[in-house]
């Protein structure tokens, strides 16, 4: 049989419903399979919420998260001037990139160096050898 | 539990050892309620952290228009929320044979004698019931009943009136016994 009875059976459970209600529900779930379920599996329910509330946090929590958020704000600190520090770093970089591209251009004037074998020559230690 | 408003301004003030005592006086209840959402300790205990970060940055913002526990009630909830959502989609997407979080955090439970009246599968299954209860529900549920919250805070702490709490916990509590109706 199908049961349409909407009872609060949180309020059953903790007996907080008033004493005629409370026996029209006892008197229900006596002849009715579903609502008798139901109201089991809320007691299950409440029993587990209560075990869940048991659950504190470890005695040094609270000191963990203190220490965590003082070391994040000074290491936060110690970041905040980051940015123009960085800058600073990249201009002086790039100044010295581009002086450096600007005297290499400058020194790469004709200055040629002759060798030996750029003009096709025996090396000096075979010139020796061969004049025997 | 008292309200340590009191503690504000030496906060505003970088008063570290008001901030070490609003952490002492509230951390049990942010991470029994991050608990009651996630279901895991460390990922509660990762939330209670995230939640004291945000007080810190942010006390200079609050304007005393709640109770410093309401509006660190708040920041939880949202925070929970969040988190839960994005567990979800990575419960979607982990990978076939990882451990899923929830397991780790019942075997410590289960270390414990005082967790073990209910066994770990059927304790899962139950809470699993509000886990699926929309949103709004949820929370009204969870502060109801993990944290044992008046009709009237709870409306403070979602920001609703106190007629719409009391609907939104009837509506949990008939949508769970639905889900429950279905449980052998
Ligand atoms: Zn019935």
């Amino acid at each position: 049989m199908k049961c349409n009875k909407k009872y609060d059976f949180f309020a059953y459970q903790k007996r907080n419903i008033s004493p005629v209600l409370l026996r029209e529900i006892e008197n229900h779930i006596a002849g009715c399979d579903k609502c008798r379920n139901v109201s089991m599996q809320v007691k299950l329910l409440e029993m587990a919420i209560n075990e869940q509330k048991l659950i504190r946090p470890d005695a040094f929590m609270s000191q963990r998260i203190v220490a965590k958020i003082t070391n994040r704000q000074s290491f936060a600190g110690i970041l905040r001037p980051m940015p123009a520090f960085a800058i600073i770093i990249l201009l002086a970089l790039f100044v010295g990139i581009g002086i450096g591209i600007f005297a290499t251009k400058s020194s790469q004037q004709t200055i040629e160096v002759f060798s030996w074998n750029d003009q096709e020559q025996e090396v000096i230690e075979m010139a020796f050898l061969n004049e025997n | 539990m008292d309200d340590f408003s009191f503690l504000l301004e030496h906060i505003k003030n970088n008063n570290e050892q008001a901030f070490v005592r609003l952490v002492e006086a509230y951390n049990g209840m942010v991470f029994q309620l991050a608990f009651s959402f996630l279901k895991n300790t460390e990922e509660a205990e990762d939330l209670t952290q995230d939640v004291f970060l945000s007080v810190y940055e942010n006390i200079g913002q609050f304007r005393n228009e709640s109770s410093l526990k309401t509006w660190i009630y708040r920041i939880t909830v949202n925070k929970s929320l969040n988190r839960q959502r994005k567990l979800k989609w990575c419960r979607f997407f982990r990978p076939i044979g990882s451990v899923p979080s929830d397991d780790k955090n019942l075997i410590t439970e289960d270390t414990n004698p005082q967790y073990a009246v209910l066994n770990k599968e059927l304790k899962a299954k139950l809470t699993n019931a509000i886990d699926n209860l929309p949103e709004r529900q949820r929370t009204a549920f969870t502060l109801y009943k993990y944290q044992d919250l008046g009709h009237q805070e709870i409306a403070e702490i979602m920001g609703l009136s106190v007629s719409a709490v009391e609907s939104l916990i009837h509506r949990a509590k008939q949508n769970l016994q639905a889900a429950l109706a279905e449980f052998r």
